[in-house]
């Protein structure tokens, strides 16, 4: 029954009315749901009971308050083991007023480990581990091919994985073989089944890719990716092999280890597998490149051709071309040598013309002039002096005439001239029988020497 | 071994194409590296086509594994 409850204080009930139990645990459940519509609470669990409902009934605690917890039937298939008294636990759910007992209890969705501080430190050291012996190391990630033909599923076949991959993945590649090996991706066995999978898919050496998947889920529920066995397993698989683990937000220890990683199968399946249409696109590319390369290289031929067919074609074009050149080069040539020749003649004009000045043809040329110039002043000099000579011998000649011997003769004077036209002026000049001619004013008388006697 | 030849064949056909692009060839080599394309070309179409999907489920079962088909659509939520 219920405790009465101490009388309130006068002044705290005021104005107010008295209520109905009824009434009161009305107000309380519509302040209680309403301020606590979701909670989450650590504690250690205490006083488990199952009735035959089904649900679970227990108790939370800690060490100063307990508060009543329920978990339904249909949510218990989540518990990743069930209900012990003495776990630690973090119960999510919601604040209920149960009226008819005046209690409040949780009723709980979800019960994760408590022990969730451990469960990280476990994280942690198990990456900082297989971090230090190498297993993530980018050296160590095997490639994936280009073009994944066959790939071996691990995941559980119930699960919507399997859907959202097989379906974005053969829609991608419609000829993608598929072997799905089921493994339970969650609970205690399940990081062992995956491990046996995993062997057995390098065991076959059928496929060309792994792919470890599953759904999204709680936390807690990827637990067993983070197993250090399958981490080893997954490090020491020859076949590649893709994480695939519905989760965006954290890496698990099988992200790190994995050749590759994919926040979910529908990534996975678009990652890893090629885009059948996206092939057929670039072959009809690759097509289209190599006839448009080989329509240039024929083009570029022919062009080639055509032009060593053009030089070819006409040899008279070679030459009349040198013809041409010949002719050019003659010109020139002939040109040249004009000018030569003619600067030649110029410098032999100067030359002549300069030796001309000086040479002895002026000199003779004056000298001649100065003969003649000479010699007329002598004809005009002789003239002159002719002239009045010749007036001068006439005024003279009568005087000379009445001098001439020849006039004595006249008065009865002879010459007597020796054989060779002297004047006997002596008779030394004169032997016996020697010519001589005695000359008389009106002639010559031709004798002979006699006798000479001197007085 | 036929996926393989495929990427090869792919790979090949791109480096043919890029031979055939640069224009350095000669014809008769021209010639040939385009027949050779072609013929990559069609291989890889071919094998495209060919492929018929093809999803199993294994299951073991005292030690020895059985394979039975898996329907794509049955399944999923």
């Amino acid at each position: 029954m219920f405790p009465s409850s101490p009388p309130l204080p006068a002044p705290l009930l005021g104005n107010r009315q008295t209520q109905t139990v009824s009434e009161l645990t009305s107000s309380i459940t519509v302040l209680l749901e309403n301020e606590f519509p979701f909670v989450a609470v650590s504690g250690e669990i205490s006083n488990v009971r199952r009735p035959y409902s089904g649900h679970t009934y227990f108790t939370l605690k800690d060490s100063e308050a307990q508060i009543r917890c329920v978990l339904f039937k249909s949510q218990q298939r989540y518990l990743a083991q069930p209900l012990c008294d003495g776990a630690r636990v973090i119960c999510r759910g919601r604040i209920s007023v149960y009226r008819q007992r005046g209690e409040y209890q949780i009723i709980v969705d979800h019960v994760s480990d408590g022990g969730l501080g451990d469960l990280q430190r476990r994280f942690d050291m198990l990456k900082e581990k297989l971090l230090a012996e190498g297993l993530f190391a980018s050296e160590a990630k095997k490639k994936l091919p280009a073009f994944v033909g066959k790939v071996c599923l691990i995941t559980s076949p119930s699960g919507a994985a399997v859907h959202d991959f097989l379906s974005t993945a053969l829609e991608r590649f419609a000829g993608l073989q598929v072997e799905i090996l089921p493994a339970a991706v969650q609970g205690a066995s399940a990081a062992r089944e995956i491990i046996r999978q995993i062997e057995h898919a390098n065991k076959r050496a059928w496929a060309e890719v792994i792919v470890l998947t599953r759904g999204g889920g709680s936390l807690e529920d990827l637990a067993v990716f983070n197993d250090e066995e399958l981490a080893r397993a997954i490090y020491a698989s020859q076949l590649p092999v893709v994480s695939a683990v519905g989760h965006e937000v954290d890496f698990t220890i099988a992200d790190f280890v994995a050749d590759q990683r994919s926040p979910t199968p529908t990534a996975a399946a678009q990652e890893i597998v090629f885009d059948k249409d996206e092939v057929v696109a670039r072959l009809k590319r690759l097509q289209e490149q190599m006839v448009q390369g080989l329509q240039n290289t024929l083009r570029q031929k022919e062009h080639r051709l055509a032009m060593a067919r053009r030089h070819l074609a006409d040899p008279r074009r070679l030459v009349d071309h040198y013809r041409l050149k010949v002719d050019h080069v003659s010109l020139h040539l002939v040109h040249c040598f004009a000018r030569k020749l003619e600067w030649a003649t110029h410098r032999l004009d100067g030359v002549r013309h300069a030796f001309t000045a000086q040479g002895p043809e002026r000199k003779i040329a004056g000298s001649l002039r100065r003969c003649e110039v000479l010699e007329h002043r002598l004809e005009q000099a002789m003239k002159n002096r002719l002239q009045g000579k010749g007036e001068e011998v006439a005024r003279n000649s009568a005087r000379l005439n009445a001098l001439s011997p020849l006039a004595v003769l006249g008065r009865g004077y002879a010459l007597a001239f020796t054989g060779e036209g002297k004047v006997i002026r002596g008779i030394d000049q004169v032997k016996r029988d020697d010519p001589i001619s005695i000359r008389v004013a009106d002639g010559t008388i031709a004798g002979m020497v006699k006798k000479t006697t001197r007085k | 071994m036929a996926r393989k030849t495929f990427e090869d064949a792919l790979a090949k056909l791109e480096e043919i194409t890029r031979e055939l692009e640069s224009g350095d060839l000669s014809l008769e080599a021209s010639l040939k590296k385009f027949e050779e394309g072609i013929t990559l070309a069609r291989f890889c179409n071919t094998k495209l086509e060919e492929c018929q999907h093809k999803v199993s489920l294994l299951q073991e079962k005292n030690g020895s594994v059985t394979e039975t088909p898996f329907n794509v659509n049955d399944n999923g939520s």
